[in-house]
């Protein structure tokens, strides 16, 4: 089904079957209304809540409590970047966005998340853990590609919310991709559902007024890489390879780029392996904060 | 610090030294040569060979002269590298174009040459100073970029030099006594750890790459060497710079990236870059794969936790080795599922050996300690050699063909292979059809089409109606199990079967009247509190009874959710008594309202007298316990007083009435 409608079910998820596409407007419109019912980690949301009623805990603390799990970041960050708190410049630091909304805000959100999403194997397998490993990448490596670490971190932590969006929209279809060649995938998403999780990644974070540094970094964490380049583009794409590197096992796909593609932009194999230490370290620490 | 131990170290620190290094007398007799000098001529070079033996003339005589000058440098107070290019001859006829670099030490108290050789391309040690009353002056001689520490077995650091300091970020004097692995980056110390171990056990020296423990500096190169014995036993490591970790370690991430860590296989990435690089055009062996499935793996994760489910993956994982062939890819796609890429295979017949073989050697029993764990496989299997068969250049095709055939044998009974054919394609897209169906009907709010199949007592009396929404009577789906897992594999379960429920009351209660409907429930929908609602709040004059599947499998959450659904007002039917599956011991533990004997034990009941006496005892068994017995799959009338005879309460059929569609408003 494109998030339009039915699209025609032949049976093939690779052949030509034309389908509808639906005005952008709307189909924003629809991502933001599945992104609502995404899941977050119940017991990472919880803790939020928690913590967000103890007067001893600081905002610090929530933030980096919050930014454990990409779909709690990405409503905090919405909170804060409405036009209510009117914020001039877009907000992408969890930790500027829990001071701008306060803890009792923050609080709300958590609540909000735990009564309202669905059950979490709606999600593609291992999006927490992967989405969190690519964070680390992405800060690990943000001066290569010219970000400010903050940005980076929210946009390898963001950098599938469309994944999970599209998954929830149609669990059947998204599953059916699995068996498509990575070569093929982009279109075949296109095909099925009208856009690609990277375009409907960036089309809500864009609706929810993150910075543009971020939302052009997702937006194309799969796309042919122009190796020079040393742009937000592709700081996602260089991160997954090297998330793919420390977890082999928690890749719902294939990432585009090898280890050795990395050389290009100055990481040499010394650094490469540090950084696939240093990710998998923090995973294990993550792990261990989520019991 | 224990002088001996580090005498003896530094002693050790010559022999393996990464420079290859002589120590001869003045007359040119060699006192000591290392490993690496032997490597690089060839030989080992034994104590009281003079060097004449490696060199030839013209080169001997330069090198007496280097000599020369190195003592005579020394007598005057001097410190320099005495340089000499000499040509060495190995046993095999080859040379070693080597730069020797003489100076003076001292061994045992009396004057050395000490001499290290360097390939031209090598690097030139730096100015540094000399000690000429210890052993150690050798090694400052000769790895002065070096640094070196030593460690009892305790793992106590015992020496450390001025380089060791430099190059680990800390003060000599602070390493002494601390242990091995504390100065290391915590990401190596498991390596470590594993590195002296081998050491240990082996009694050979090894290399090892690790980070400085300030993070963005260059990496180290350790080469570990065993000192010692007995009680003097302890390691020995030279420390030195190195620009880059050896490609080596990217080799082995770039192989990590291809494999899966849990069971060793290739993952997914591995698969899709093998697929590419298929020869598809030899007429004489054609590539084939088997998409491997796990039945019912999820039962394996409920009741032997996670770590029991990966004990469980490694295990088949070296079952699928051994069923396959070298040169096989072998691939973890994900969670239970394997495929297995068999590269040239003659004919359809040998592909589908081989999914019967990986089918075969999953239903082997697993043994876990002293559990034994029974698990089956369902294989899909394709042949791209087969007549008629239309794959596309697509990569991906030959997966997808092999996961059709998977569906294809799931749906015969599991436990079993099966061979892709285009009529299981087009089973496949009736799959999909079915489940935009589901979803369409849902979607819109219409009403699903329903099914009854009814029980009645074995005097003729209504006991129960059961229903189901066949989907449509276009796409052939009879089979409510199969209905079922499309709401599940959407996540679809829970609105489903409310919406049936919610059909069957309005199609069949009529108010004022009992009526006792019967529906059987995903497991997902079982768990699911609004479910729960949805039956506290039926009309009094409704008795639901769900009927329950998995509740005697001994799984503990399903028995949970049965038990909350029952305190909320639904009667519970026990399905599959009897069964293999559902015997006797699994009974004890639950509560119902029905039981229901499997169909294949009711038709042996009336052939064997072992049948005959189980129907008896499950009737007993329930009559006790206060439940009603209906025996399913009964069909002719015939066998009613034989059934009541046994116990049994009521009976019901296999078939399905379709109702006819109600007309909107």
């Amino acid at each position: 089904m494109a998030l339009d409608g039915p699209a025609a079910a032949d049976g093939d998820p690779c052949s030509d079957a034309p389908s509808r596409t639906s005005e952008p407007g709307d189909r924003v419109a629809q991502l933001l209304a599945t992104m609502e019912q995404m899941p977050v980690q119940p017991t990472l949301a919880m803790r939020v809540l928690w913590m967000c009623n103890d007067d001893t805990v600081t905002q610090t603390s929530i933030a980096q409590t919050v930014e454990l799990d990409p779909v709690l970041t990405a409503r905090v960050l919405r909170l804060a970047n409405s036009t209510h708190y009117g914020s001039r410049e877009p907000i992408s630091s969890t930790h500027r966005a829990v001071m701008m909304v306060g803890c009792a805000a923050v609080g709300n959100v958590a609540a909000d998340a735990v009564t309202t999403s669905v059950s979490a194997d709606r999600l593609p397998a291992h999006f927490w853990s992967h989405s969190a490993a690519v964070a680390t990448a992405c800060q690990s490596i943000a001066d290569v590609f010219r970000m400010p670490a903050t940005e980076a971190f929210a946009a390898g932590l963001l950098h599938d919310l469309g994944a999970g969006v599209l998954r929830l929209f149609d669990p059947v279809r998204w599953d059916e991709l699995e068996l498509v060649t990575p070569a093929a995938r982009e279109t075949t998403e296109r095909r099925m559902f009208g856009v690609t999780h990277e375009e409907a990644g960036a089309a809500i974070l864009q609706a929810w007024r993150l910075p543009d540094i971020v939302m052009v970094a997702v937006a194309g964490h799969h796309a042919l890489p122009r190796l020079r380049e040393q742009g937000p583009a592709n700081l996602v794409l260089a991160a997954e390879a090297l998330a793919a590197a420390a977890f082999p096992d928690r890749m719902w796909e294939v990432p585009a780029l090898d280890l050795k593609d990395l050389n290009r932009w100055g990481l040499n194999t010394a650094r490469i392996g540090r950084l696939v230490s240093r990710i998998r370290e923090e995973a294990k620490e993550l792990e261990q904060v989520l019991g | 610090m224990d002088t001996t131990f580090a005498r003896k170290s530094a002693d050790r620190v010559f022999d393996v030294l990464p420079v290859p290094a002589v120590v001869c007398d003045l007359g040119g007799l060699v006192r000591s040569a290392n490993d690496a000098f032997a490597a690089l001529v060839g030989v080992a070079v034994s104590p009281g060979t003079h060097w004449r033996a490696l060199l030839d003339q013209e080169d001997s005589e330069r090198l007496a002269r280097a000599a020369a000058g190195a003592f005579s440098d020394d007598l005057r107070g001097g410190r320099h590298d005495h340089e000499v290019l000499v040509t060495m001859c190995r046993p095999d006829g080859s040379v070693a174009i080597t730069e020797l670099r003489l100076r003076v030490g001292s061994l045992d108290g009396s004057k050395v040459i000490v001499a290290t050789a360097h390939p031209r391309e090598d690097y030139r040690f730096p100015e540094h100073a000399v000690s000429t009353d210890e052993p150690t002056a050798i090694v400052a001689t000769v790895a002065d970029r070096l640094g070196t520490l030593t460690a009892a077995v305790g793992r106590a650091v015992s020496a450390a030099d001025e380089r060791a300091g430099v190059l680990l970020g800390s003060d000599p004097e602070a390493l002494l006594g601390s242990g091995w692995l504390t100065f290391l980056h915590p990401g190596d110390r498991e390596a470590m750890e594993l590195a002296l171990h081998e050491v240990l056990e082996n009694g050979i020296s090894r290399d090892i790459e690790v980070r400085r423990p300030a993070e963005e500096t260059a990496p180290l190169r350790m080469r570990i060497a065993p000192v010692g014995h007995g009680a003097d036993r302890g390691f020995l490591a030279t420390i030195e710079e190195v620009d880059e970790f050896t490609p080596g370690l990217l080799g082995d991430l770039d192989n990590e990236v291809r494999t899966d860590p849990l069971t060793g296989l290739a993952n997914r990435r591995m698969l899709w870059e093998t697929l590419a690089g298929l020869r598809t055009d030899d007429d004489e062996a054609r590539p084939a794969a088997c998409f491997v499935d796990i039945d019912d793996f999820r039962r394996i994760n409920e009741v032997h936790g996670r770590s029991g489910g990966d004990l469980a993956l490694q295990m088949v994982a070296e079952r699928l080795r051994s069923a396959c062939r070298d040169g096989d890819l072998i691939c973890r796609f994900g969670g239970d599922q394997f495929v297995a890429l068999l590269p040239h295979v003659a004919t359809e017949e040998i592909a589908l050996s081989v999914g019967r073989r990986i089918v075969a050697s999953v239903a082997r029993p697993l043994r876990k300690d002293e559990q034994q764990v029974q698990l089956s496989a369902s294989v899909g299997v394709v042949w791209t050699g087969t007549p008629g068969l239309e794959l596309s250049g697509d990569d991906g095709e030959l997966l997808r063909a092999a996961d059709v055939a998977l569906t294809k044998a799931k749906r015969l009974g599991k436990n079993r292979a099966a061979l892709f054919d285009e009529a299981t394609r087009g089973e496949n897209a009736e799959r999909r059809v079915a489940i935009e169906l589901l979803r369409a009907v849902l979607d819109s709010g219409a009403t699903p089409p329903l099914a009854v199949r009814p029980a009645v007592s074995v005097d003729g009396m209504p006991l129960l109606l059961e229903v189901f929404s066949p989907l449509g009577s276009g796409v052939g789906a009879t089979d409510p199990e199969w209905v079922a897992g499309l709401a599940a594999e959407v996540g679809l379960s829970l609105p489903w079967d409310q919406a049936v429920l919610g059909a069957a009351l309005d199609a069949v209660h009529i108010p004022g009247r009992p009526t006792d409907l019967l529906l059987s429930l995903s497991p997902d929908t079982m768990r699911d509190p609004a479910f729960l609602a949805t039956v506290a709040a039926l009309p009094t004059d409704v008795q639901l009874a769900v009927a329950v599947q998995e509740a005697a499998t001994g799984n503990g959450r399903v028995q949970d959710a049965v038990r909350q659904l029952r305190d909320a007002g639904a009667a519970i039917v026990l399905r599959g008594a009897g069964s293999a599956e559902a015997g006797f011991a699994s009974l004890r533990s639950l509560r119902f309202d029905v039981l229901e004997l499997d169909a294949r034990l009711v038709a042996a009941a009336q052939l064997d007298q072992t049948a005959e006496a189980t129907v008896a005892a499950l009737a007993a068994f329930a009559a006790r316990t206060g439940s009603r017995v209906v025996a399913a799959g009964v069909t002719d009338a015939h066998t009613l007083p034989f059934l009541a005879e046994l116990g049994v309460d009521g009976v019901r059929g296999e078939t399905w009435d379709v109702l006819p569609a109600r007309n909107a408003g």
